[in-house]
């Protein structure tokens, strides 16, 4: 028998009437405000398309508001009582019978092995804290290529284990073959240790969390046996440019309302967000074996931003997705610079443009086609605004060259033309209050029901100057991010693949060519669409300053914000603050403690201890003979040409197999004993 | 195998300028497998010295000292396996992971132990099994089913 529902269907039905009475109420107001403007001489087609723009737009920024003011009440008085993390336990009749253990299972893909072990040892040392690391197991999941990352990710394994007596229970795989990407990665995990777990929590290679937090989500999937999938909100932390600290701020202060928001709407129907989420293995394991999708990337093959899809799976099988919004001490990190956060937003986006066609699977929920939706809408809302922004100022145009008449046939009273500024007015003022108000909930929230942690955001002034600059540096940024996702909408959609790079994530200041070479064509696109405008419509042209200054100064901002020395200045001034920088959480500061540790860097092939690790965890395998005289030729160019002349993949190769990786050893070591 | 060894003039059977060399860097590769007694290690460098010069010209210097680096391992193999009841042949990984605890682990076990006369310390065994890697757990397999994707519009899968 199923076990019991977590909350009764009508609570959900309720929430969902009234927010989805407030979007549709707020879109029709704003369309109606908007369309009496424009039908005074009847509708130009140029209007009808403005029209039609608008509706996406409005649509997708009042659900975005609605969200955040029903997070603001959510906690402005004082939490939700039907939140996953307040509901009653639910006993189930027939008690899981799979083991009650945890694995932290992390994925990882050629990032920086010092990074990512230092966040591991900070999370294990948290648990190991908490006097219940027991019931945990750590999985490193690796898919690097790179051979000496691969060698490198090793031997801080072993030093993992063998610094926190966690041999056989600190785990590594590296693939030889990655298939199907990340969910791929999760996939081989779940097809050969799916039995030897109940959950499975995935991180991020970026990603952080307390030991409290990791024994919490724990104890409440006991509670809910009906629950597949609990998301902890992670927060940006551990940041230093400045570009990244004020997303941080960001995140810190308004982030709240629209996780508590989202959760009170959508309860058990939320969504999956990829990492810092803890998943029901036997549910996973039944239902989310992701197929591929027919024809070829950008739109077919391996479906990418798997977590909304296998959300969308759990859902329909009848399980719960949850969003704790009030579980704190999960963290994740940013992208450094904006060139960074553009190249991320470029993977996602393709991602969730896949979606487009799993809108139409058979017997997905109205709600998992609204996540699908939102996704694709995060991404589509950029071209869409620059489009409204181009038919916006053509239709000024064609206003400008049209003559006013006012007397008409025998009348001899003119009859004036009817001034609708007070409804245009008021449309720009609703659409950019819906825009702006959650920030200032966030700070209304933290000076009536957060007043504890004002002095963590660096007191109550310079929060808010904090919010203020935080709000002018979105201006500046939102046309830049406006046109890269519009450019790469186009380019997905002229099937232009992305394939699969790993992510820039340290810390690194912007040179003037690279800002140049990213950001050059968006400033020219600006003093071209400056120069066109002033010279045409100078009255649009006032109202269109904000998104030209955006994409002008697009270059200086890009690299400016990019500076770590910025954003510690900014920190030392107290602005940008959040309480995690302020007070930073065990975690963190041992994550910090782990950062600083000496890196013991130099060749690892020389090195007998690292090359008996490696040859340890390499899989057994027969060689064909084909295979085997392919290696030896790949030794034999090598001590001929060098290691130099080698390619990643025939350097992998040879240290894939016993005999080969010896000989590479002993080689590496006749030329550089250490 | 006694615990002091006398050890062989390798280097002066073979007066080439280039086995100086060879013969101090397979003692310096020796010391960094964990050997601290000198004579033991001069020993041992003679002895895979010599085992290598039987498999390469003598115009070779470089292939010699490869060998001699490989044989070198293989006696710490042969000796790490020995120790911990492992068959060489047949569980290659699991000897590479004792040298890998050996030589990475903070147990702090001297190779030297290894070619003593006498039975080595269990404690140092206990102590060596504890830190060989341990890089999976047994595998306790789930089927995980390719889900059919059914669409409007579109060809399903």
């Amino acid at each position: 028998m199923a076990p019991p529902p977590s909350l009764p269907s009508r609570s959900a039905l309720s929430r969902r009437i009234l927010f989805f009475a407030l979007v549709a109420l707020t879109t029709c107001v704003a369309l109606f405000m908007i369309a009496s403007a424009f039908q005074q001489n009847g509708l130009t087609p140029q209007e009808l398309v403005l029209l039609f723009l608008y509706a996406l737009l409005i649509l997708w920024i009042s659900a975005s508001f609605w969200t955040a003011t029903l997070g603001f009440l959510v906690l402005l008085f004082g939490g939700d009582s039907k939140s996953i993390g307040r509901l009653p336990a639910t006993i189930s009749e027939s008690p899981d019978p799979s083991p009650l253990r945890t694995a932290l299972i992390m994925p990882i893909y050629n990032e920086d092995p010092h990074r990512v072990f230092a966040g591991l040892r900070a999370i294990w040392q948290a648990l190991l804290e908490t006097g219940r690391a027991d019931g945990f197991e750590l999985f490193i999941l690796s898919d690097t290529r790179e051979p000496e990352i691969w060698m490198e990710e090793e031997l801080e394994w072993y030093r993992l284990c063998d610094d926190f007596q966690g041999h056989g229970r600190i785990f590594y795989r590296n693939r030889e073959r990655n298939l199907g990407r990340k969910s791929g990665n999760i996939e081989e995990f779940c097809r050969r240790w799916g039995n030897r777990y109940r959950y499975m929590i995935v991180l991020d290679a970026d990603s952080l969390m307390s030991g409290e937090t990791l024994v919490r989500m724990v104890d409440l999937m006991e509670a809910h046996p009906n629950v597949a999938l609990i998301q902890s909100p992670p927060l940006p932390v551990n940041q230093k440019s400045l570009f990244a600290r004020i997303l941080q701020f960001a995140s810190s202060l308004y982030g709240d309302v629209f996780t508590a928001g989202a959760s009170f709407w959508q309860l058990a129907d939320s969504n999956y967000w990829g990492h810092n989420a803890i998943i029901r293995v036997a549910p996973f394991v039944k239902h989310c074996g992701l197929p591929k999708l027919p024809g070829r990337e950008p739109f077919g093959g391996e479906i990418l931003s798997h977590d909304f899809v296998e959300a969308a799976l759990l859902r329909e099988a009848g399980w719960e997705v949850w969003l704790a919004h009030d579980l704190s001490g999960s963290y994740e990190e940013l992208p450094p610079t904006l060139i960074d956060y553009a190249k991320r937003d470029r993977r996602w986006c393709q991602g969730n443009l896949q979606h487009i066609r799993m809108i139409f699977a058979r017997g997905l929920s109205g709600i998992s086609r609204l996540h699908l939706a939102m996704g694709i809408m995060s991404y589509l809302s950029s071209p869409l605004w620059f489009l409204f922004l181009v038919i916006t100022g053509f239709e000024a145009y064609v206003q400008s060259q049209t003559r006013p008449v006012y007397f008409f046939g025998d009348n001899i009273f003119p009859v004036w033309p009817e001034s609708y500024a007070v409804e245009m007015t008021t449309v720009l003022l609703v659409t950019l209050g819906m825009l702006f108000l959650p920030k200032l909930w966030g700070l209304l929230l933290l000076f009536t029901r957060n007043r504890r942690k004002i002095k963590a955001f660096g007191g109550s002034l310079r929060a808010v100057l904090s919010v203020l600059l935080e709000s002018l540096f979105s201006i500046f940024t939102a046309p830049v991010l406006m046109l890269y996702q519009s450019k790469f909408v186009l380019a997905i959609l002229l099937r232009k693949s992305v394939g699969w790079p790993p992510q820039q994530r340290d810390t690194h200041r912007l040179r003037l060519g690279e800002a140049i070479a990213a950001h050059g064509g968006q400033t020219l696109i600006g003093i071209a669409a400056g120069a066109i405008s002033y010279y045409y419509i100078p009255n649009f042209f006032w109202w269109f300053t904000p998104v030209l200054a955006g994409l002008v100064l697009a270059i200086p901002v890009s690299m400016l914000s990019s500076s770590a020395g910025l954003g510690q200045f900014a920190r030392r001034l107290g602005l940008f603050l959040t309480p995690e920088e302020s007070q930073p959480p065990r975690v963190i500061r041992l994550l910090q403690e782990n950062l600083a540790r000496p890196l013991h860097e130099g060749d690892r092939i020389s090195d007998p201890g690292v090359c008996a690790l490696h040859a340890a965890l390499l899989p057994h395998r027969i060689l064909k003979k084909r295979h085997r005289h392919q290696l030896h030729a790949l030794l034999y160019q090598l001590i001929e040409e060098g290691p130099e002349n080698l390619s990643a993949a025939e350097k992998r190769s040879l240290l894939s197999h016993p005999e080969t990786l010896m000989r590479l050893h002993v080689l590496a070591w006749s030329r550089h004993p250490d | 195998m006694s615990a002091k060894p006398a050890t062989l003039p390798v280097v002066d059977e073979h007066p080439e300028p280039a086995a100086k060399s060879v013969e101090e860097q397979i003692q310096s590769y020796l010391r960094r497998l964990h050997f601290q007694d000198p004579e033991l290690i001069a020993r041992l460098a003679s002895d895979c010295l010599q085992h290598a010069r039987r498999r390469v010209g003598r115009d070779d210097p470089g292939e010699w000292l490869r060998r001699a680096l490989e044989e070198a391992q293989r006696r710490l193999d042969q000796a790490l396996a020995r120790a911990l009841g492992l068959n060489l042949a047949r569980e290659p990984a699991a000897v590479a992971g004792a040298r890998a605890a050996l030589l990475l682990g903070r147990a702090g076990i001297r190779a030297d132990e290894l070619f003593l006369a006498q039975p080595v310390d269990p404690a140092t065994l206990a102590a060596l099994e504890g830190a060989r890697p341990l890089a999976t757990p047994p595998e306790a397999p789930a089927a995980m089913p390719t889900q059919k994707l059914s669409f409007v519009f579109f060809k399903s899968v």
